[in-house]
């Protein structure tokens, strides 16, 4: 794994007293996408909530170690959260579009950063509507409510959303599992277009996923990482028993 | 029986009926005022009866029949009060016989056994005067100066064309009074204050002091001018005079300058009660009150209602909302977040009336004196701002409003749900930014929740404002022509004071009753306007905001 964006060092997070994550140390490869399984409540969230700093939000949060991107400590006292955020999008489970327009909704990063020219805003968010896959469909209806879309539209529009701000990492939190199979076929293509263009990360439950659109794999549980490689190396001849025992689903 | 218990029905039942007896009690109200209040202004049939009074002599009384009281009870100031024989204990008539300057009352009870005849004459006229309150009789001469002018039935039209002229000699008299004479004593007033502030100043510089004299000795010229002037109109609208005659034959003379509105309400055809009842309406509507507030219009209560309910709003909705932010979105969560909080939900069950006194002592008299020592020095000790007036009310009621605007704009970002702020600050927006551009458009329709609640208690709230600036009578509306417009300084007249001053305060009690129906009735619609107002504009809001709802 030679040139990794994110590194996680070393890194145990406690909500309050309970323990999420322990110890975990993993390198995230640039231009790759990178799937976390594990059983539910393994922390694969938790982490990856870490990597743009979302869980700061929580009250009782305690986080040691660090993560870098691009050797910088994103945890240090001088970062700047809202740039960081800005470099590192997020798409979550479910589908969260803001109660506005179609084009406000894509155009909301850009203007936050104080983009407002019609032109420029016109521009990205085409281009953010048509990488997400998203354009031909929304096209005639920009300005219409963005809660009119199907949820599967909606999730494709969120991460539109998250691309027009051209992030570094993309973020995936279970991206398709509140979807039907189509949209998750639909969202899964869309993976695969992105990642010659963005680190991805993503979240999964569901392993057939994991092994079609990442290109490494770590497996996780009880807050720990087990094991992580190469997706055909992960899944076909995993080097621990546990990872073994979890994807012949003899895990307990 | 018993099966039938456990079923739904009477379950069912029970709930229907508890609607039901809400509905009607509210129903019920509404329709007692509104039929009592808005009844009042229909100009009724007027009889002349003659009735035996207690010692057996013939009397003749004009009026209209205003009630009736079947139990006889003993009623203060009733003709025949005293009298309890059996005969009393019957039915009774009230009868609204006006004339209060030649009677000493406008009211009589006469029972219905006592009443030898009763007819409605033609040729009865009501006269509604701005002095001593209506008067019944007849014709008989119309005098200029004195001589006779008109009789009888030719009275009529002459009347007609010289209550105009009058009526347009009065307008041009209200004119200046109200606008010119006003306006110059301000400005004089103003101008003394300027002089008064120089001379404490001590300035230096003689030029603008002698201005400033020069100024003030045109304005009191203009003054005296206007003093001239009116002194040249007064006898002008005293010339004509009405001689009418009651129903006992007594004269009584009516200079025409005195009369609102004169007709015979025996001849009056539909369309004609009708247009009375328009007039009588707008007059209560959007007139001035007259006779210690038991006749006449409303409207400066009126304005001064929704005045003082606009400027509350404009404070406490901004507080309320950023009070609520910081407690739900910055504050850590915690014991004593919570103990403030529980401190906001319990002020709103302190009593009005300390609010009240509260407002008395720390606005009026703290920064209100504050106030005048720093800026308006000049106009000790006449009081500018330490004084109850419309300012110190509004932010009496909106102290009084705050805990309601925080609780709903709380619940509001409550319902926010999480994924929404997450995915805002997911796309590098800041907390604020979120806040702004997210958060708080789904929280306004719970926002204007709050607003409409707040509006609704000090729309209706009387006892707290008689302490910190609603006065019984107000010279001036607190919006003017004259610079700055708006004076939050004055006090103002309220519906909800009004309704307690008419009905309790009057001497004329059973005059003003009827008016007391018709001002509840328009505090009543007044409220609903605001809120429908409010509900309409957060209905939108929720059309435009529905991702909240799941």
């Amino acid at each position: 794994m030679n040139d990794c964006i994110v590194k996680v060092d070393n890194l145990s997070l406690f909500y309050g007293a309970k323990r999420a994550l322990h110890k975990v140390n993993m390198d995230i490869p640039r231009q790759r996408v990178t799937a976390f399984i594990g059983p539910s409540g393994c922390g694969k969230s938790s982490l990856l909530r870490c990597i743009n700093r979302l869980n700061d939000l929580l009250d009782d949060v305690k986080i040691d170690g660090s993560i870098f991107l691009d050797h910088q400590d994103i945890y240090a006292k001088s970062s700047n959260v809202p740039a960081l955020r800005r470099r590192v999008g997020m798409v979550f489970q479910r589908p969260n579009p803001f109660p506005k327009s179609i084009y406000e909704n894509v155009a909301y990063g850009l203007r936050i950063q104080g983009i407002n020219q019609r032109k420029t805003l016109d521009e990205k968010v085409e281009l953010a509507l048509r990488k997400a896959a998203l354009w031909d469909e929304a096209k005639d209806r920009l300005h219409d409510s963005a809660l009119n879309l199907s949820s599967g539209q909606q999730q494709r529009l969120v991460i539109a959303r998250a691309i027009t701000i051209e992030p570094e990492v993309l973020l995936l939190d279970e991206p398709a599992s509140a979807l039907d199979p189509i949209s998750t076929l639909k969202i899964e293509e869309l993976i695969s277009e992105l990642r010659n263009q963005y680190t991805i990360i993503i979240v999964t439950h569901n392993m057939q996923q994991a092994a079609r659109v990442s290109d490494v794999t770590a497996f996780m549980n009880k807050g720990e990482l087990i094991e992580i490689g190469t997706t055909s190396q992960l899944f076909t001849n995993p080097s621990k028993k546990q990872t073994e025992d979890y994807l012949t689903g003899r895990y307990s | 029986m018993k099966s039938w218990l456990r079923t739904d029905t009477p379950w069912i039942w029970l709930n229907a009926a508890a609607v039901s007896v809400s509905l009607l009690l509210v129903s019920g109200l509404l329709l007692l005022i509104a039929i009592q209040g808005l009844g009042h202004f229909w100009p009724k049939s007027v009889a002349e009866m003659s009735y035996l009074d207690e010692k057996g002599q013939v009397r003749m009384i004009i009026g209209e029949i205003a009630g009736t009281n079947q139990q006889g009870a003993f009623i203060a100031g009733s003709a025949d009060a005293g009298d309890e024989t059996a005969e009393s204990v019957s039915f009774q008539y009230l009868i609204k016989s006006g004339n209060r300057d030649v009677n000493g009352f406008d009211f009589h009870w006469v029972s219905a056994n006592r009443i030898e005849r009763w007819h409605y004459p033609d040729q009865v006229m009501v006269i509604e005067r701005k002095e001593w309150g209506n008067y019944y009789g007849f014709i008989e001469s119309i005098n200029e100066q004195g001589r006779v002018i008109a009789t009888n039935l030719e009275a009529w039209p002459v009347l007609w064309t010289k209550l105009d002229e009058t009526s347009k000699r009065i307008k041009k008299i209200q004119q200046i009074e109200s606008h010119a004479i006003r306006k110059i004593s301000q400005q004089l007033e103003q101008l003394k204050l300027r002089k008064k502030r120089l001379l404490m100043e001590n300035s230096t510089q003689p030029d603008e002091l002698s201005l400033l004299e020069a100024e003030i000795t045109r304005h009191e010229g203009q003054y005296q001018r206007y003093l001239d002037e009116l002194e040249q109109l007064y006898p002008l609208i005293k010339q004509y005079t009405v001689v009418a005659r009651d129903a006992n034959e007594q004269r009584q003379i009516i200079p025409l300058a005195n009369i609102v509105r004169i007709y015979q309400p025996n001849r009056l055809n539909g369309s004609d009660k009708i247009r009375i009842y328009g007039a009588r309406l707008t007059e209560f509507l959007t007139g001035d009150p007259r006779e210690a507030n038991s006749e006449g219009g409303i409207f400066p209560a009126l304005f001064g209602t929704v005045m003082m309910v606009i400027v509350m709003s404009l404070v406490v909705a901004p507080l309320g909302v950023v009070a609520a932010i910081y407690l739900q979105e910055y504050a850590k969560q915690g014991f004593v977040t919570q103990l403030i909080r529980i401190a906001v939900h319990n002020l709103a069950g302190v009593p009005s009336v300390v609010f009240g006194v509260f407002g008395l002592g720390f606005f009026v008299t703290l920064l209100g004196g504050e106030m005048d020592r720093l800026f308006y020095p000049e106009a000790y000790p006449v009081p500018v701002f330490a004084t109850p007036g419309l300012l110190w009310a509004s932010l009496t009621m909106a102290m009084l409003t705050l805990p309601v605007v925080i609780v709903s704009t709380e619940e509001g970002l409550l319902r926010v749900p999480r994924s929404i702020r997450e995915g805002s600050l997911a796309l590098g927006a800041t907390q604020a930014e979120t806040l702004w551009r997210t958060v708080l458009p789904l929280v306004s329709p719970a926002m204007l929740t709050g607003l409409i609640l707040a509006v609704a208690r000090a729309a209706g709230e009387v006892a707290p404002l008689m302490l910190v600036g609603v006065v019984k009578l107000a010279p001036a509306l607190p919006v003017d022509g004259s610079f700055p417009f708006v004076h939050l300084e004055r006090k103002f007249m309220h519906l909800g004071f009004h309704i307690y001053d008419v009905g309790f305060q009057s001497a004329h009690i059973e005059a003003a009753r009827p008016l007391v129906y018709a001002t509840a009735l328009l505090l009543v619609l007044v409220i609903i306007c605001l809120n429908l107002t409010a509900v309409c504009i957060r209905n939108y809001l929720r059309k435009k905001y529905q991702a909240m709802e799941e």
